[in-house]
Order: structure tokens, then C-alpha cells, then sequence
């Protein structure tokens, strides 16, 4: 479906994308990972055809894309981080604009808009004028325009953010739907949550560079190293209630320390052990917190 | 293609016409600065008079003629003649407090009536802020029209000279020329005010290049050159918009003549609004940023306006400004549209303005398609 490769983007002396190479398949649900400045939105803003790419290859369905190849992108949807919305009119009226330019005639476009507006849940609101929506309603009603068209490829960037829990469900809700119907998706985000509950591949990005791209369970391996058990004391061993320990694993590692604390005269009252998340793997990775 | 076009032009003026008070504000600054342009320099309001400008008058003379030249000049009723010493007129006109004034040196009376049969001739010493030089030629002909009626006893209006000087106001018949100050500034002002308005589209562009809304069209299926395209359109219905209400204003309010071509003016105010839209277009262009595009915008449509004539009739300026001058859409748009309305001119005198602002038009936008920035400075 999609093939990223060995894409580069500078502005000025800054590279923001340093030979970006991922692939996505048809029906595929792909999560972007990377703290603030790792190329993400650079990345998907030359896959959507809204940034010229220094160099590198970006083809959908056989056919290269970029700025130039203005029909290809009919089979893409967008959702900006930004609300990409006209404030002054209404979500019904800012879907009519933003359909007329995928060229739908008027008696699908309605039904389009009416469809689009059911999966977000705005279909009583569509009337109202978008600068007096919620936060929340606002990125439903962006989320409505990138899926009017009924794209093959939907790229999200980092639509959740802002967003009040309710609204991030209906979100995630709608998110999920358009992804058993088929739509292949690329997702963005600082979430880790997100893009485990989303995506069955992840790609990790930091400084411009993919660091790891594979499904969650390869890199929880990489997180492995990280697992830390908490151990409760009673009496208190050499002066603590409580000690952590970092483990290689729960197992046979685990096994000895307790043995061996049982030896030096410790009475253990409870283990408490944390698995690894995505979180760690990501901080293994990249040596930084994800929100950086 | 073109459907998308007008669904970009429908857009842009749905969202022009959602904010009901600042398309008021867009129509009323306009219209509140020629009004009172129109009041100022058209006499309105205050029953047509104007206050006669004063004048300082120094007699060292003491003459009968002298005394007739104070009488005369007070007849006159364009200047007000009031007494005071040479050194205190000096000192005042010095000090800004007065502008003008005259010196009657000693002998005058004796001299003037030789020096008209050939003899040494008579003199006044006429006294001027050197800051209102142009005013100062306009005074100069009343005092010495004054003097000549004064030192032959004859009334004003029996004006003795060996010349006869009659003025003919050259415009279309039953004009004063209080309804042409006034119409000329209706008609700068429709222009100033769809210049301004090209400050607003350039600004609205440049936001929406910066914001989501910008890459979400440029993700669209199709080239961001339409997308201007369209900007251009509905910008320049816009300012047609604008430039009609500011000159029906002013034929119902003012009473400003529109004699001439209809068909020139309503063409003369399509070539005028695309030019300003072309303008605005170009102004997004040459910044990446607001700040940066805001102060240059200001600049180019503040001498356009100024530069352009539609402040003051460009005769006022020295004769390098108005060349200069000729080589502005502004000028061009403001010359038009005095010539359809209080010239009483027709069709064919305003083609060659309008093809020329069509001309800047098409200039604008090719510079802007080709110099705008589709890119964020940093995604």
C-alpha cells in the first residue's frame, strides 16, 4: 500500500528527516512514535503531499507521490494537528468546502457529510458554527473532513491532542471503525496508550531517524531489561520497608533474589512487579521521556 | 476544475459575510473618511461659506490708496485683511500664528498711478510661511487685483485692468466645484478603502498558510494555484462590493454626479477590484510571516494612496511625484473613476485605465503564483 524510503528534509542547516524508510500494507495501522521534534509531522506532511521532499520515495499503490501528483492524493485523508477548519462557518458548511475538493457531486456529498458526521457523533451539531464547539467537537469535526472522501489512507497526526476524555473516546471510537472497515491508517502520537490500543505495527522516530519500526510485542523485547520488582519488608531489612530491584526477568532472576534474601535473614511480605510497557521500550530507545 | 474554483470563491465570501460588523467596518471607514473629506474640502455643513483666510496689513503709506486697498481687500471676502505693524506681522507669520501678509511702503499711493501710465513702478512686499508656498501664489493674485482696483478707484467688480481674465470651470455643465471636491474624494476614498482591504486578504492568506488549514489544502487533490485563484476572485468581489457601496454612498448622501459611462465605471471598478486583489495576493507573498508582511503591506498601499492621488488631486504634487505617479495602479483607478463620474466622460476614456489595472492585475498574481510559499518555514 504505502512505501516510505530513504526520505530526507531539511529546513535550513536543520534536518528534520534523516533517510526515513517504512512500509505500510493495505488494511495496515501504523503508529508513529517520537517526542516533540523527531520528524514525525515532517514525515507525513511530504507523504500527504503537503511538503516537497528533499530526497527519498514515497509510493502508494505502485504510484509515486509528491506535491506535484495532485490526483493521487484523493486517496489520502489528512487530519493536521491543527484544528484545519473554517471558525467562521458551520461543520456542515466547512464539509461541503472540503468535499468540493475531492470533486464529490452534490448528491453524494451529502450523503458523505451525513455519514462523516454519524462516526463522530455531530450529526445534531452540524448546524452550529465551528468556533462555538468544544475542543473536542472541534477535532471530531476535523476528523469528519479528513474522512469525507473516504480516503484508502488515513493519516493522523496527533489528533487526540487537547481532547477531553469523552471526546477522545468518541474519537477512538470512530478511529476504530473506519479501521474494521478497511481504511489503512497512520497515526501519530505522544500516547503510547493510543497506539497500542490502534496499531498492530509501530515505528519509533527520534532526531529526524527511525529507530525501530515492528508490532508492539518486538519491541516490548526491547524494553525487557527494564523490568523492576518492588519488595516489602517485615521487619524492615537493613533499615527498609521497601527495596526496588531492576531484573533481567521475572523468572529465574526473580527466583534467586528471593532466595538469597531469604538467606541473609529478610522476611518478604509482598513482590510487586511492573511488566514492560511500550513507555520503557521507547525510553530504552531513545533515552528520552516520550512527551520530551 | 472550475467547480472547485467557485466552491473557494463561494467559501471566502460566506466567510466575509459571517462577520455582519466587520463588513460594516470595511464599508464605513471608507465612507467616513471621505465624508469628511467631502465636509472639509467641499464646504458641506458649514452653509457653503469659508472662512476668509487672514492677512496682515502693514501701511506705512497712509494713503488714500492704501486705505482703498484695505477696503478692497476686505470686499473681497477670500481674505481678511487686519492692521498690525512690520515688525509685529514679521513675528507672527515667523512664530506660525499667521500665514500671510502685505507691506504698503512709504509712497506707494504716489508711485502706483505712474508706474501704470509707464513710470517707476509701485511695490508691495507680499509676506509668506514659507511652509504654505503653493497657498501663498493663490493669495498673491486677490492682493494685486486689489491694489490695481484700489489705486484706480473703480469698484471689484469693474475690474480695470488692461486684461480681462475670465474663469471657466471645464466640467461637465451644472457642476460647482464643491461637487467635484467631494466626488474626487469619494472616489479616492473607494480606492483607498479596496487598497486597505487587499492588507486584510494578504494577512488571511498568510494565516492560513501558517496554520492547519493551509496544509489540509495542500493535501487536497489538486494544485494549490487554483486555490489562489480562487482567493483572487473572491477578493476582488469583495472589493467591487466595497468600492460600490462607498460611491452609492456618496451620490445619495453627497450628491456626487455620475455622468459619465456606466458601463465605464462598473468596468473601471472590475479592473480596480482584481487589481487590489492581485495586490493582496503579492503582499502574502513577499513575507513568510504577519509581522513581516504587515509593515511592508502598510507601506506599499499608504504611498499607493498617497502617491496615487486619492488623498489629495495629484496637481499638488511636484511634477517628479505625479510622473511617478503614472506609474501606479492606484493613480490609474482614482483618474478613471474621476472621469465616470464628475468628468462625465465615456466608455472609451476608460479603457485604457482598466486594461492597465487589469494589467497590474495579471502582473501581481503571476509574481504572487510564482513567489508563494506553499511550505511552512518548519513543519
Amino acid at each position: 500500500m504505502l512505501e516510505v524510503s530513504g526520505l530526507n528534509k531539511s529546513f535550513g542547516s536543520f534536518q528534520a528527516v534523516n533517510g526515513v524508510s517504512f512500509s505500510v500494507p493495505k488494511g495496515g495501522k501504523l503508529g508513529l512514535l517520537g517526542p516533540n521534534g523527531a520528524g514525525k509531522t515532517t514525515t507525513i506532511s511530504m507523504i500527504c503531499g503537503a511538503l516537497h521532499a528533499d530526497s527519498g520515495q514515497i509510493v502508494l499503490n505502485g504510484a509515486q507521490i509528491s506535491p506535484e501528483t495532485h490526483a493521487l492524493r484523493k486517496d489520502i485523508g489528512y487530519l493536521p494537528q491543527e484544528v484545519a477548519l473554517i471558525m467562521e462557518l458551520s461543520c456542515a458548511d466547512n464539509l461541503r468546502f472540503f468535499g468540493s475538493l475531492y470533486d464529490l457531486n452534490p448528491a453524494e456529498l451529502k450523503s458523505r457529510i451525513d455519514w462523516a458526521l454519524q462516526i463522530v457523533g455531530l450529526i445534531d451539531k452540524k448546524d452550529q458554527v465551528v468556533r462555538t464547539y468544544s475542543g473536542g467537537m472541534k477535532r471530531r469535526a476535523n476528523l469528519a473532513a479528513a474522512i469525507l472522501h473516504r480516503p484508502a489512507l488515513l493519516v493522523l497526526d496527533e489528533p487526540t491532542v487537547g481532547v477531553d476524555p469523552q471526546s477522545r473516546n468518541a474519537l477512538f471510537d470512530a478511529i476504530e471503525g473506519l479501521c474494521r472497515e478497511g481504511m489503512t491508517l497512520i497515526y501519530t502520537s505522544h500516547y503510547m496508550e493510543e497506539v497500542e490500543r490502534l496499531c498492530d505495527d509501530i515505528v519509533i522516530m527520534d532526531h529526524g531517524k527511525v529507530i525501530v519500526q515492528g508490532p508492539p510485542s518486538k519491541i516490548l523485547e526491547l524494553a525487557r531489561g527494564e523490568r523492576r520488582v518492588k519488595i516489602s519488608f517485615d521487619p524492615p531489612y537493613e533499615g527498609a520497608a521497601e527495596r526496588d530491584f531492576e531484573l533481567p526477568d521475572l523468572g529465574p532472576s526473580l527466583a534467586a533474589l528471593l532466595n538469597d534474601l531469604a538467606q541473609k535473614g529478610a522476611t518478604v511480605t509482598a513482590v510487586q512487579t511492573s511488566g514492560a510497557t511500550l513507555e520503557q521500550a521507547f525510553l530504552n530507545l531513545t533515552g528520552r521521556e516520550l512527551r520530551d | 476544475m472550475l467547480r472547485r474554483l467557485l466552491n473557494i470563491v463561494q467559501k471566502d465570501l460566506k466567510v466575509y459575510l459571517s462577520d455582519r460588523r466587520a463588513v460594516i467596518i470595511s464599508l464605513m471607514v471608507p465612507i467616513a473618511i471621505a465624508s469628511f473629506l467631502a465636509v472639509i474640502f467641499g464646504g458641506v455643513g458649514g452653509g457653503g461659506s469659508k472662512k476668509a483666510t487672514a492677512l496682515l496689513f502693514v501701511d506705512q503709506d497712509n494713503s488714500p490708496e492704501s486705505q482703498r486697498l484695505f477696503d478692497r481687500l476686505k470686499e473681497g471676502k477670500s481674505l481678511a485683511p487686519e492692521r498690525v505693524t512690520e515688525s509685529e506681522a514679521k513675528e507672527r507669520i515667523a512664530s506660525g500664528k499667521a500665514s500671510f501678509g502685505v507691506v504698503v511702503p512709504k509712497g506707494f499711493g504716489a508711485k502706483a498711478m505712474g508706474g501704470m501710465m509707464g513710470g517707476e513702478k509701485a511695490s508691495l512686499n507680499f509676506l509668506f510661511d514659507p511652509s504654505k508656498s503653493t497657498e501663498a501664489g493663490i493669495y498673491r493674485g486677490p492682493v494685486i487685483q486689489s491694489a490695481v482696483s484700489a489705486v484706480l478707484n473703480k469698484p471689484m467688480s469693474d475690474y480695470p485692468g488692461p486684461i480681462q481674465i475670465e474663469s471657466t470651470p471645464v466640467a461637465k455643465t451644472g457642476l460647482t466645484d464643491r461637487q467635484v471636491t467631494m466626488a474626487h474624494a469619494f472616489a479616492g476614498m473607494a480606492v483607498q478603502g479596496i487598497l486597505f482591504g487587499s492588507i486584510e486578504l494578504a494577512m488571511g492568506l498568510i494565516r492560513e498558510r501558517q496554520r492547519g488549514f493551509g496544509k489540509r489544502l495542500r493535501s487536497a487533490p489538486f494544485n494549490p494555484i487554483w486555490f489562489l485563484l480562487g482567493r483572487w476572485i473572491s477578493g476582488a468581489v469583495i472589493a467591487m462590493f466595497v468600492m460600490t457601496a462607498v460611491l452609492i454612498f456618496g451620490v445619495f448622501a453627497f450628491k456626487i454626479p455620475l455622468q459619465g459611462s456606466v458601463l465605464g465605471l462598473g468596468l473601471t471598478i472590475v479592473c480596480s477590484g482584481l487589481m487590489s486583489a492581485g495586490l493582496g495576493l503579492l503582499i502574502s507573498s513577499l513575507g513568510r510571516t504577519e509581522p513581516q508582511s504587515r509593515g511592508l503591506s502598510v507601506f506599499i498601499v499608504l504611498f499607493l494612496n498617497m502617491v496615487g492621488g486619492a488623498w489629495f488631486p495629484s496637481f499638488l504634487f511636484p511634477e517628479w511625484v505625479q510622473t511617478v505617479g503614472k506609474a501606479l495602479p492606484s493613480t490609474w483607478a482614482v483618474n478613471a473613476l474621476d472621469a465616470m463620474t464628475w468628468r462625465g466622460q465615456g466608455l472609451s476614456q476608460a479603457l485604457l485605465p482598466s486594461a492597465i489595472l487589469l494589467g497590474f492585475a495579471v502582473l501581481f498574481v503571476a509574481i504572487a503564483s510564482r513567489k508563494a510559499s506553499w511550505e511552512p518555514v518548519q513543519a
